[in-house]
């Protein structure tokens, strides 16, 4: 992100720089916004309507732009379906630390949540995913239909789409 | 230069949690010397929710939503495991008719279940068509769920005494055009995989399960009847009203992963006509006997099974006469079916093992619990 | 064989180290002691008129307040002949005793996944068990056994009563 996070410094010394940052944003957020790959990654119940309906013939996740990457290197998107167990929670943190900048989170499910169903009684559950990570989206549901998985995937273009161009130089510094 | 010299070390490799064709998150730690594989073990646990744990402090019906879970491509199945086994420690008698519809809605799921298999499996081998194929048929079974009971995935259908709802209007018509079009679509896969020749190639003669080790391992469900042994639980101990259908229990013939594909596949035939015969003798009357929301059970413990998609689902459940369970064990087909992989992937190419993991139809939260 | 004809074999045959023969839901359960465990395994696997060579379910119960201590209860099963009997055993413990007993996975080799999971959960030590690691829970897991009843642990939330 160096030369990107670098660019509305430069751009403002000089006079109407300010239009051309503008333009730069607009492009890097419509590209991001577009092009949402998701990383294969499913945990539990809601992987199989999250991950594999949600991708498969009637719902379509192609139409978003998004793509499945088995590969953390190559996603953009974690879609964290399904309960994340206390031995998961350490692995799940190293693989969201393989993915490189800008990376969205979406927390699907009453698990990923807040534990869901699993909050009483358990010794083995982490009670919600963002106790270890940040979270961009929440889907309520056990499991959510693929129509609201879709419309978390909307919510979060329009989110990148309101990105300034400096809003990751912190992060990566 | 001898062949011996050229040998280099044995290494590992690890699989998992995050791999894509282990259907969930487990990890293989492999052995391997060049691409052949000489030891794999298995790590599981990942997703461990303490679902026994759960269940001594919640009531005998606010169990019910749990065995979902347990195994969510059949939950169906999962439930009938359950009520089953609490109606037999209590003496409940269950109306026919919410027998009828427990065992097409636990069919009707058994071809979902088996559908998602050949979906995934395929996409492991690197066919991707046939996912898209058997998705669009598990749409339709879904829709047919989801009118009768509101959900998708995890259906809450079956409670102790009954079923909770009544099929509704429209129900009828739709399912059987299901089933009218449903034994095409079934010779559609077989037409995209069956007679493949790279299908063929990657999964003739691999991983040959043999009988001894099935029996040994305690390798349930369409696994063991690849290897050619006629054992359905379904036929052996009929439970729920299964003895009054006419169906037959496809097996193979050398326990090769093909085998074991073209179970799934048969099974996929006898279900249907297992769903068609209940829906022509669907008696009429109640749904369910009712039970107490505090209802007590009578002090005992009681062991029982069922064949579900996978294989062998049992629940040994141990009441002490209060609303909650004292304690439910409960054995699943994957625990044991993944413990044979190790015995019958080594010597494989490690490209093998994705079709051998695959046609074992393991199935992780069933093995964490 | 039918479970009534199935009990009266085994109290015959094998009468010396089985007691309490009962019928369960329809299932021939008999109890042994913990020190004929494994030979009696061994026994029933290698018994030609049984052929008892597959588990259908092996698994722990905290009975330490009712009968002082853990039972295990193994269902073994024939798909020859569609018979299968439950056989249990008492482990006595007090308190926070782990209680000793030998493993049978030398005898059905699906039993050593069960023994490192009610080994992990409920603290009982099974001898010779080729592989004791942790199966479910992690490796770095120090808060004791937490299927035992009774069990907090730092992350643990009771379901309040309504």
């Amino acid at each position: 992100m160096g030369v990107v996070s670098k660019l509305p410094v430069y751009m403002e010394r000089i006079p109407g720089g300010g239009i051309l940052t503008t333009s730069a944003e607009k492009f890097f957020n419509w590209s991001r916004a577009s092009s949402l790959w998701y990383m294969l990654f499913g945990l539990a119940c809601c992987a199989i309507e999250g991950l594999m309906a949600t991708g498969a013939s009637r719902y379509d996740y192609d139409r978003l732009g998004m793509i499945f990457r088995a590969s953390p290197r190559q996603a953009d998107l974690m879609i964290v379906a399904g309960t994340l167990t206390h031995k998961m929670a350490k692995r799940v943190k190293i693989l969201y630390d393989q993915m490189s900048e800008p990376k969205y989170v979406i927390a699907m499910g009453g698990c990923a949540n807040n534990g869901g169903p699993f909050y009483y009684d358990c010794y083995s559950v982490l009670k919600g995913v963002d106790k270890i990570i940040p979270v961009d989206i929440y889907i309520p549901g056990c499991p959510p239909r693929p129509e609201s998985v879709m419309e978390a995937c909307l919510k979060l273009q329009e989110k990148i789409k309101k990105q300034k161009l400096g809003d990751w130089s912190s992060s990566t510094s | 230069m001898a062949i011996e010299q050229l040998k280099t070390e044995e290494f590992m490799v690890n699989m998992g949690p995050q791999h894509p064709s282990t259907h969930g998150v487990c990890k293989l730690v492999i052995k391997m010397d060049g691409e052949q594989i000489k030891s794999i073990q298995p790590h599981v646990g990942f997703l461990h929710r303490s679902i026994e744990k759960i269940a001594e402090n919640r009531t005998y019906a606010q169990f019910v939503p749990y065995t979902d879970r347990i195994d969510y491509c059949a939950s169906m199945n999962a439930n009938h495991a359950y009520v089953t086994a609490v109606e037999k420690m209590a003496g409940i008698q269950v109306p026919e008719r919410a027998e009828y519809l427990r065992v097409m809605m636990a069919e009707l799921n058994r071809i979902a279940s088996h559908l998602v298999w050949i979906a995934t499996f395929a996409i492991d081998l690197g066919a991707v068509t046939p996912f898209l194929y058997a998705f669009r048929e598990r749409e339709l079974i879904l829709d047919l769920f989801e009118m009768t009971c509101g959900q998708r995935l995890t259906y809450n259908y079956m409670c102790i005494g009954g079923v909770n709802w009544d099929i509704p209007q429209g129900f009828e018509p739709k399912l059987r055009e299901f089933l009218k079009i449903f034994p095409q679509k079934v010779n559609e896969y077989e037409y995209l995989l069956t007679n493949n020749p790279i299908f063929l190639y990657r999964t003739k003669g691999i991983g040959v399960l043999d009988m001894d080790t099935a029996f040994a391992y305690s390798v349930s469900g369409p696994s063991i009847r690849g290897s050619g042994l006629k054992w359905d639980i379904r036929k052996a101990e009929p439970y729920s009203i299964y003895n009054k259908f006419d169906f037959d229990v496809p097996v193979g013939h050398t326990g090769d992963v093909w085998d074991r594909y073209k179970v799934r596949l048969n099974e996929m035939r006898e279900s249907t006509k297992i769903v068609q015969q209940a829906i022509e003798g669907l008696p009429g009357g109640d749904t369910k006997v009712k039970v107490p929301m505090t209802w007590k059970p009578p002090e005992g413990e009681v062991f029982s099974r069922i064949e579900a998609p996978r294989g062998e689902m049992a629940y040994h459940i141990i009441s002490d006469g209060t609303p909650k369970p004292y304690r439910i064990k409960i054995r699943t087909a994957s625990y044991c079916n993944l413990q044979v992989l190790p015995v019958i992937a080594v010597n494989h190419l490690i490209a093998d093992l994705v079709a051998i993991f695959g046609s074992l139809d393991v199935i992780l939260p069933e093995v964490d619990r | 064989m039918d479970s009534s004809s199935l009990l009266k074999l085994l109290s015959e045959e094998y009468q010396e180290r089985v007691f309490d023969g009962k019928i369960i839901t329809d299932v021939a359960t008999v109890s042994v002691n913990p020190g004929n465990w494994v030979s009696i395994c061994h026994s029933l696997r290698d018994d030609k008129s049984l052929l008892l060579h597959s588990i259908s379910n092996f698994g722990a119960i905290d009975f330490r307040e009712k009968l002082g201590g853990y039972q295990i209860v193994l269902t073994v099963f024939s798909h020859q002949f569609n018979h299968k009997i439950t056989i249990k055993t008492l482990l006595p413990a007090k308190e926070d005793d782990s209680p000793i007993v030998g493993t049978i996975s030398g005898v059905w080799p699906s039993a050593e996944w069960f023994e490192r999971e009610m080994a992990e959960l409920f603290g009982i030590i099974f001898e010779g068990h080729p592989d004791p690691r942790h199966l479910l829970l992690d490796d770095d897991w120090d808060e004791g056994y937490p299927m035992r009843r009774g069990w907090s642990g730092k992350d643990f939330v009771v379901k309040p009563e309504i």
